[in-house]
């Protein structure tokens, strides 16, 4: 009896453990996840975060590296483990969802211009990866394995032509006219719901393979001329208009989708708190640039400060006099001060190392003692010109690639090639046109600036200094339509640091100076008193052990393929190795010499002149801004004007 | 009999409940009525008194039957005793008091009034103690190691957090407090055996295994509830370290258990009502030591002037004065020596620029605890039960923070429905509420952390004002004061917690038992955030709402089997149990505020975001036990267990074992007591299993958020998923000795243990390129080996003084034996970025600091660059080890006639500490350290007018007749210019004309102690050994003469203390040796961590 009553015990208590064992699988299915892969609902994600990923380079690396804008606290610097926040923003965040998208809908009926969308918007993130790092993984990314743990680095070659045969399937397969409904609705690109987006994709797809095909052309130039020439084949399939860009935008809400530039400087931003060294200023090369030629396009670029935080300089101003008793022409040169509405950021530090200011002979009253001053001492935190808030606003836009870089890509294709139906002089002037179109600004202003020298076709134009005066914003046109054409599209393709920084490396035309520090870089193969930007950004630290075969792989083919390499410093991944897309830097030659010593005298040529030479001049310009300037008291007012001493006085 | 099992309903019932876990209770009713008609048995009352030797009653005595837990009593005034329901026959009862042999005497059949005397010494060797699954078991057939914790002084040296009170009492546990008696603590149990999982012990209250889970949450910690349970209502703490004392719990119990037992119904004198008050105040204990001679300034005072113009100009105060509420004036002490001269002051008034030390004082207030605690007890024939009820209202250091109302309710009891059935109904409900939890570590928020980093000069009386008519705060500029966070920022939750079981003890026969017990335990916390709009770190303000709720049933049948043929003894117990867990969270938050003060979900000024989590775990088990004994001598232990998990792939199951001997050898051999008293050997093994969380098979989309109104998106997990785990597996060893000589006076345990946890289910870094940032693996290995000593023994005893001494000591080593394939090691934590990290690393022990150092040459001399600066090294550099070497503790008892007193010290050896507020300090020039060169830089500075390159030692061009720079040597070049690094500096190969030479450059001290720490953060590397005084009692019993008149039957008074005195740290003046950031697997990194603070009070305990 009473082992029967034990065995009904265990009898139960085996029930007890194995009733419930069904359930078992269900216990663990998570509620909250979709284990299905819908491309509407991953889509937009990674659009938004290829938004962020790209814009946190662009602030902390391409802005300097392209010297168009100015964020002084990064420099060129960067710490070792910078670089994995990148990857992770790319690799983890983007092309995971999109990669697998593509896997799921590759080949299904019915899906092919959305799979085409993504694969399109998957081969811009890789050519941005591939122009930042140089080799990089793409065939052997995103794995879906847990046995993988090697990941291999694909040359840059192999990157460029994965990259162009995935934007040449996508342009040919687009059908304008899908029985399904096969587009995306609503579209994070381009907005809106309509199929009528399926031809922007198709122009963003060609115009990406004609930017990427231009690119290889250090590499392999029949590879470049292939690509370029079936690219412009097709020139109604490239971007032709405002509305083709491709520039999706951030959203308004503030708590979801504000911009990473609304979120990293406008969200916690005070009066109070501006700090000039992180907030993105104009870079000065740009501003002399715009300022030389009188480029409207500084108005859209730019934040104009408060006048009552604006820096006062000296300018030398004439003042047009006439006798209305005698009719005797006595007009005055005098030095006065006033403010300026712009001030571009100067790279740091005022003075390089090993350098030395000279002495002013007209210092202290003449007798030259006094070194010359430096020109923005006693600026206010508040008086820069800073990056214009359109760019940095909650909703912002993020330009990938634009009208106007377009037309100047059909002006290079035809300059090298020969291909395109128009001239290179009729894409070139339409690229300028095209950014104006972009930024709203008239067709007066478009004419007024297009008359300049050094604008104007085949023209040279000479351009005003930086405050050392060791660079001159010259353009040399005259039988040098290239120079013209990649000075054009780096102004056009402000504040996209990576187009601009991608379109030096691989011309050399603009030709910088150095940037300088004094002291230690903090960076191997920096000569801790000048570096000319990077050539590239670093690895991610964490390939170094999670990776570390495949790692040392990609330095060998980095530095096997580079025309200038550098396997020193740093175990060979560094900043300065050239990538293979790129021509050498001929500043480099003889860099040591023309950098090492020099006695500089600053100057405030940019700063000068910006309300014109002559006091009406001045009145007339201020007065567009400040309505109550109609003479000096007005001008007393609001530029804080005062005469310091009278130069020439005519009889 | 037959009766029984015609019932088939029941058994289609039984089977039904096991399907539906509701109908356990009623199931197990019918079964419960069903047996008692069966096994009806009479029971006896047995009176008696217990004496010590001189025959002086022993009031409190414990009396109870041997093997029945419901059958006890206590002694009263006069130490007589009533022992209700002692089964007939003979039987053997066991007398216990504090400081008097336990004894254990046969009582005939007929026997009914004892006298019984005991004989004061140590414990009797007949100690029945607690093990797993609740089973009571002789010390003697135990195979593995075992600990009380010694529970008498816990709630009158009381914390609010219960663990936080147990440090230093337990060989080879850590406790590490993340901060405070309302955060989390982490206890490790002899080393880590999971590379990145958990590696927390088990908790079990009452028999029930609760949910522990760490409350980290951000810059908040919202406790573990293990810390909340009230130390008035526990009975005994036992701590099974190993796997192999574990097994029967299972897999969660592969970290070791702790096994806390609540107080049951005693049969008191008088009513049974007891009474406690206590009242304990806390202080800061230390402070760090800061310089008073610089105040406020980045780098003298070089802007910041009131003047059109600049920011923060005031035209009714004087022209070009210091204004200190301009940006140039941030936290850091780098202005000019205070010399007392005027400035305008954060709050716009013209202030003396003078030291002002007393601030932090001010800043500071004394903390209090109330507890009040009523406890009833009543116990008759049929009925028992305890109810308690302790209330407790806290309050920190500084004002408006960390505002606890704890209520907390206890309910034990125990029917007897017949003869062979008795049901247990124990209850335990807990409320807490706190308002302004205090935000921990280096966050904005944390005030405690603001008011430790404020310059120099800042007084109290400046920043009392910290706002403006219009909400904004006076002062912002780059500057944040302490009362914007204790007024502007503020949180509240409410965390309530139900756990109750009910448990049917049935006799089946007289050697055969059978426990059926079903447990719930509901946590639910209800908690906001509010960070108001103008904040200075987060302007548009932050609003975070947040409800979590966790359900955990445990069900559970146990038979026991009990039998002694002869000189065998045998023992099996055969198991079952079933357990789900399911959690829910529920957070909705809102980023952008739209106004002040409006602490809603609805003060929006965009879309609140709401997050949902979800958690669930089904566990099934089958597992026995049998221990065969021979001749009291020697003893052979088994467990086996396999579990079915939903957190693992199909087919779910798993299998484990254990087992062990004991041999005593006094038992077997004739030996004199007065040398060797008892000695017993054992040794065992151990293979545990365990499987993992939940979700952890497969990937797929998580919800992301809402892009431009339209299109919501869904993103791929950044943990990849294996749908191929396999359980992880810990095999350990133990070998131990019990020795206890001279007649029990000294006793001696020691024990060495080796284990080993392979096939690790770790979530390890990969390569992004994968897809994921971790990657879930069977990989790993880690091994732990180690030594624990506890020493214990009473040096001085006579009739009316005794002292009684326990000594505890062991140390951990560990080794990472494997990671996976082609990895060398993992990262554990780490302080912005690659500054400070803590790695498992293949073949070194768990826990591996490295962190930046400058650039050294062959010699170690620090290179540096052109003017002077180090270079910082490409490859970090190694830091030691962050766990120690070895822990202990000390616990002494005094007593003498009704006094007693006792204390605590404990102790730990190495281990490194990263200190974040040390280079804060440094940053901000606050330390002492920070001021050598300064004075020598000012005079060159601004007396002498020297520049950056005389300071280098050499003369400009200009200010010679040469001309390349570094031509000519400075004829002061000895002089010390600022300053300058305590090693040995060689200019760099880089540095051009001068590398390979010494540098005698002076730095300016801003780049020293400021600019360049992160260079090197060894600079903050600190030896984490101590010496603590951890808690002080001295309590005196009322004489019973003094209450013979009174309502009381008992009283006594205690002074108490904890945290008194550090009496030994190698880390700083007001940094904790015992610091952390979190509860997690990463430790040895303090960041903002709470200054030390000392507890003292009273407690007054009344028996009615």
């Amino acid at each position: 009896m009473q082992i029967k009553r034990i065995s009904f015990i265990i009898v139960a208590v085996a029930a007890l453990t194995f009733s419930g064992c069904k359930h078992l699988e269900e216990a663990n299915i998570n509620p909250n996840k979709m284990y299905t892969t819908d491309v509407k609902l991953i889509f937009p994600g990674t659009v938004y975060r290829t938004m962020n990923g790209f814009a946190n380079l662009n602030y902390n690396y391409y802005s300097n590296y392209s010297r168009g804008v100015s964020v002084s606290f990064r420099d060129i610097g960067l710490g070792e483990g910078d670089m994995d926040r990148a990857y992770f923003d790319f690799y983890v965040n983007v092309l995971k969802d999109l990669t697998n998208v593509e896997r799921e809908y590759e080949g299904v009926q019915g899906a092919e211009n959305r799979t085409h969308m993504v694969r399109a918007w998957r081969a811009m993130i890789y050519s941005i990866i591939v122009g930042t790092w140089g080799p990089m993984p793409m065939s052997d990314a995103i794995s879906n394995s847990v046995d993988k743990f090697d990941f291999k680095y694909d040359s840059e070659k192999e990157i460029y032509l994965q990259i162009l045969q995935m934007l040449k399937t996508a342009t040919e397969g687009f059908n304008l006219n899908p029985v399904t409904n096969d587009f995306l609705s609503p579209d994070p690109v381009f907005g809106t719901s309509s199929k009528d987006n399926i031809v922007k994709w198709r122009k963003f797809a060609n115009t990406l393979r004609l930017d990427v095909a231009l690119r290889v052309e250090n590499i392999d130039r029949g590879l470049s001329e292939q690509h370029v020439r079936e690219c412009m084949a097709h020139e109604d399939w490239l971007i032709s208009s405002v509305e083709d860009m491709v520039q999706p935008s951030w959203g308004t809400d503030v708590n979801s989708d504000a911009s990473y530039y609304y979120d990293r400087l406008l969200r916690n931003l005070t009066d109070q708190n501006f700090n000039p060294n992180t907030y993105p200023r104009i870079g000065q090369y740009m501003f002399h640039y715009l300022q030389s030629y009188g480029d409207p396009r500084l108005e859209k670029f730019v934040d104009r400060p408060n006048y009552t935080d604006r820096l006062a300089i000296r300018d030398t101003i004439k003042i047009n006099r006439k006798s209305t008793y005698s009719g005797l022409d006595t007009t005055l040169t005098v030095v006065a001060l006033h403010t300026v509405p712009y001030v571009p950021a100067p790279e740091i530090p005022r003075v390089p190392e090993t350098w030395d200011v000279a002495f002013d002979p007209n210092s202290n009253n003449g007798q030259g003692t006094n070194k010359y001053p430096f020109p923005y001492s006693g600026i206010d935190n508040k008086g820069w010109a800073v990056v214009n808030r359109s760019f940095l606003k909650a909703d912002a836009k993020v330009v990938f690639l634009s009208w106007a870089s377009t037309c100047f890509m059909q002006a290079e294709a035809k300059l090298k090639y020969g291909v395109g139906a128009r001239s290179v002089q009729q894409y070139y002037e339409s690229g300028i046109a095209a950014s104006f179109a972009q930024y709203g600004l008239s067709p007066e202003q478009l004419a007024t600036y297009m008359s300049k020298d050094g604008i104007k076709w085949n023209t040279d134009g000479k351009g005003i200094s930086d405050y050392m005066q060791i660079y001159y914003a010259d353009i040399h046109g005259a039988g040098n339509p290239l120079e013209q054409i990649v000075k054009q599209r780096w102004i056009s393709e402000y504040f996209n640091g990576f187009n601009q920084w991608t379109l030096e490396r691989r011309t050399r035309i603009m030709n910088f100076p150095p940037m300088f520090y004094n002291g230690s870089a903090g960076l191997e193969g920096s000569n801790n008193r000048f570096d000319f930007p990077p050539e590239r950004l670093i690895y991610s630290i964490n390939e170094r052990t999670l990776n570390k075969n495949e790692y040392d792989k990609a330095i060998e083919l980095l530095q096997a393929a580079s025309p200038k390499g550098d396997r020193a410093s740093r175990w060979g991944d560094n900043l300065w190795t050239h990538l293979q897309f790129a021509k050498v830097n001929p500043a480099l030659a003889g860099a040591e010499a023309t950098w090492s010593n020099r006695i500089i005298m600053y100057n405030q040529h940019s700063l000068q002149n910006q309300y014109g030479k002559t006091e009406d001049e001045m009145i007339q310009i201020a007065r567009q801004e400040f309505s109550g300037i109609t003479d000096t008291t007005g001008l007393k007012t609001y530029l804080k004007y005062q005469i310091a001493e009278v130069i020439q006085p005519r009889p | 009999m037959s009766k029984f099992f015609t019932k088939k309903n029941v058994i289609r019932e039984m089977i039904l409940f096991l399907n539906s876990k509701k109908m356990l209770f009623v199931i197990v009713s019918v079964l419960a009525i069903s047996v008692e008609t069966l096994f009806a048995q009479k029971v006896r009352t047995i009176m008696g008194q217990v004496t010590d030797a001189a025959n002086e009653p022993l009031i409190g005595a414990h009396i109870k039957v041997l093997h029945m837990e419901q059958s006890t009593a206590i002694a009263d005034a006069e130490g007589s005793f009533k022992l209700m329901n002692a089964p007939l026959g003979k039987i053997q009862l066991e007398v216990s008091y504090i400081g008097f042999a336990n004894k254990i005497i046969e009582v005939d059949a007929m026997q009914n009034n004892l006298k019984i005397q005991l004989q004061a010494g140590m414990e009797e060797l007949n100690e029945i103690v607690v093990t797993a699954l609740g089973i009571s078991r002789d010390v003697k057939s135990l195979p593995y190691a075992r600990q009380s914790i010694d529970i008498k002084d816990l709630s009158e040296t009381r914390d609010n957090n219960l663990l936080n009170m147990l440090s230093g009492k337990v060989s080879n546990v850590r406790f590490t407090s993340n901060g405070g008696s309302l955060s989390s603590t982490r206890v490790v149990i002899r080393g880590e055996n999971s590379l990145t999982g958990n590696n927390q012990p088990l908790y079990v209250v009452d028999g029930v295994p609760i949910l522990n889970n760490m409350g980290d949450d951000g810059d908040l910690d919202f406790g573990n509830a293990a810390s909340a349970i009230n130390p008035d209502d526990i009975e005994s703490i036992e701590v099974l370290k190993g796997a192999n004392a574990s097994a029967l719990y299972g897999s969660d119990a592969a970290n070791g258990v702790i096994l806390i037992t609540t107080k049951k119904a005693t049969n008191k004198s008088g009513l049974g009502v007891n009474y406690s008050l206590n009242t304990q105040f806390s202080k800061l204990s230390q402070y760090p030591i800061y310089q008073n001679v610089y105040g406020v300034g980045t780098n003298g005072i070089p802007s910041g002037f009131n003047f059109q113009g600049q920011e923060g100009f005031d035209p009714n105060m004087p022209l070009h004065m210091a204004n200190l509420t301009a940006s140039a004036f941030n936290q850091a002490s780098f202005g000019l020596p205070m010399l007392g001269f005027q400035v305008i002051g954060r709050d716009g008034n013209i202030k003396s620029y003078s030291p002002s030390p007393e601030t932090i004082n001010e800043m500071y207030r004394t903390g209090s605890q109330l507890t009040n605690s009523l406890s009833f007890d009543k116990v008759n024939d049929l009925l028992s039960f305890r109810f308690s009820y302790t209330n407790t209202n806290s309050d920190d250091i500084v004002e408006n923070f960390n505002k606890l109302k704890r209520n907390s309710f206890n309910l034990r009891s125990n029917a007897k429905l017949s003869k062979a059935i008795t049901v247990d109904l124990n209850a335990q409900y807990l409320v807490d509420d706190v308002d302004n939890r205090g935000f921990r570590n280096a966050s904005n928020r944390n005030p405690l952390y603001v008011i430790s980093s404020l310059p120099r000069d800042a007084t109290y009386h400046e920043l009392e004002v910290w706002k403006n008519g219009d909400g904004t705060p006076k002062t912002q500029r780059g500057f944040i004061n302490p009362f914007w966070l204790t007024n502007e920022l503020s949180n509240a939750d409410s965390k309530n917690w139900l756990l109750t079981n009910l448990t049917f003890n049935l006799r089946l026969t007289n050697n055969l038992g059978l426990r059926l017990r079903g447990a719930t335990d509901v946590q639910r916390l209800e908690s906001w955030d509010f960070t108001n709009f103008y904040s200075p770190f987060d302007l548009d303000g932050n609003f975070r709402s947040k409800q979590q709720q966790s359900v955990n049933n445990n069900f559970e049948a146990l038979l026991s089997y009990n039998k002694r043929f002869k000189d065998f003894s045998f023992t099996s117990n055969l198991g079952a149990s079933t357990q789900s867990v399911e959690s829910k969270l529920l957070q909705s938050q809102v980023q952008a505020l739209l106004t002040s003060d409006i602490k809603s979900l609805s003060n929006n000024a965009g879309t609140a975001s709401t997050f949902e989590n979800y958690s669930a775990k089904q566990k099934r088990s089958v597992y026995g036990q049998t221990n065969l004994g021979y001749k009291n001598f020697l003893y052979l232990d088994a467990t086996a267990r396999n579990d079915w998990s939903s957190s693992l792939p199909s087919p779910h199951s798993y299998f484990y074992y254990s087992g062990g001997a004991s041999f005593v050898l006094t038992e077997a051999v004739k030996l004199p007591k007065q040398i060797l008293s008892f000695a017993k050997l054992r040794a065992s093994y151990a293979n545990t299993g365990n499987d993992t969380g939940f979700d952890m098979l497969l990937n797929g989309y998580n919800y992301g958020g809402l892009f431009r109104g339209n299109m919501p998106w869904y993103t791929g997990e950044t943990v990849g998923k294996n749908a191929g785990l396999k359980p992880e597996n810990t095999i350990s060893t133990e070998l131990g000795t019990d020795l206890r000589f001279l007649n029990n006076r000294i006793s001696l345990d020691f024990t060495y243990y080796q284990k080993a946890t392979k096939n690790q289910i770790v979530q390890a870094s990969v390569s992004a390129i994968s897809g994921f940032e971790r990657q879930l693996f069977n990989s790993g290995e880690i091994r732990n080996y180690g030594y624990e000593l506890t020493l214990a023994g009473s040096p001085v005893k006579s009739k009316n003084f005794e002292w009684s001494t326990t000594i505890n000591w062991s140390t951990n080593k560990s080794k990472v034996v494997s990671l996976m394939e082609g990895v060398d090691r993992f990262r554990l934590a780490n302080w912005n970025g690659t500054s400070v990290e803590i790695f498992a690393e293949v073949g070194r022990p768990y826990g591996e600091m490295y962190g930046t150092d400058y650039k050294r040459n062959e010699a170690g001399d620090v290179l540096v660059d052109a003017s002077g600066r180090p270079k910082s090294a490409t490859e970090n550099a190694y830091f030691g080890n962050v766990n120690p070497n070895w822990i202990g503790g000390i616990s002494n008892t005094f007593s003498y006639k009704a006094f007693s007193l006792s204390f605590l010290v404990d102790f730990k050896q190495g281990g490194k500490l990263w200190s974040y507020s040390s280079y804060q300090g440094s940053r901000y020039g606050q330390t002492v350290e920070s001021l050598y060169g300064r004075d020598e830089y000012l005079f060159s500075q601004t007396i002498l007018g020297e520049n950056d390159t005389e300071r280098r030692g050499f003369l400009e061009a200009n200010r010679t007749n040469g001309s390349d720079n570094y031509s000519t040597s400075y004829p002061d070049l000895e002089r010390i210019k600022g300053a300058y690094l305590p090693e040995r500096r060689v200019y760099d190969s880089e540095v051009v004309g001068l590398a390979g030479q010494i540098s005698t450059a002076s730095l300016k001290p801003t780049n020293y102690y400021a600019d360049d720490v992160l260079k090197s953060t060894r600079r903050y590397l600190y030896d984490a050994s101590y010496i603590k005084f951890r808690s002080l009692s001295l309590g005196y019993n009322l004489p019973k003469s003094l209450l013979k008149k009174s309502p009381f039957s008992a009283a006594r008074l205690s002074l108490v203390g904890s945290n008194l005195w550090t009496i030994h740290q190698k880390t700083p003046t007001g940094l904790d040796p015992e610091a952390t950031t979190s509860t997690g697997n990463g430790q040895g990194i303090e960041q903002g961590f709470a200054l030390p603070q000392a507890n003292y009070g009273f407690d007054l305990r009344l028996s009615f």
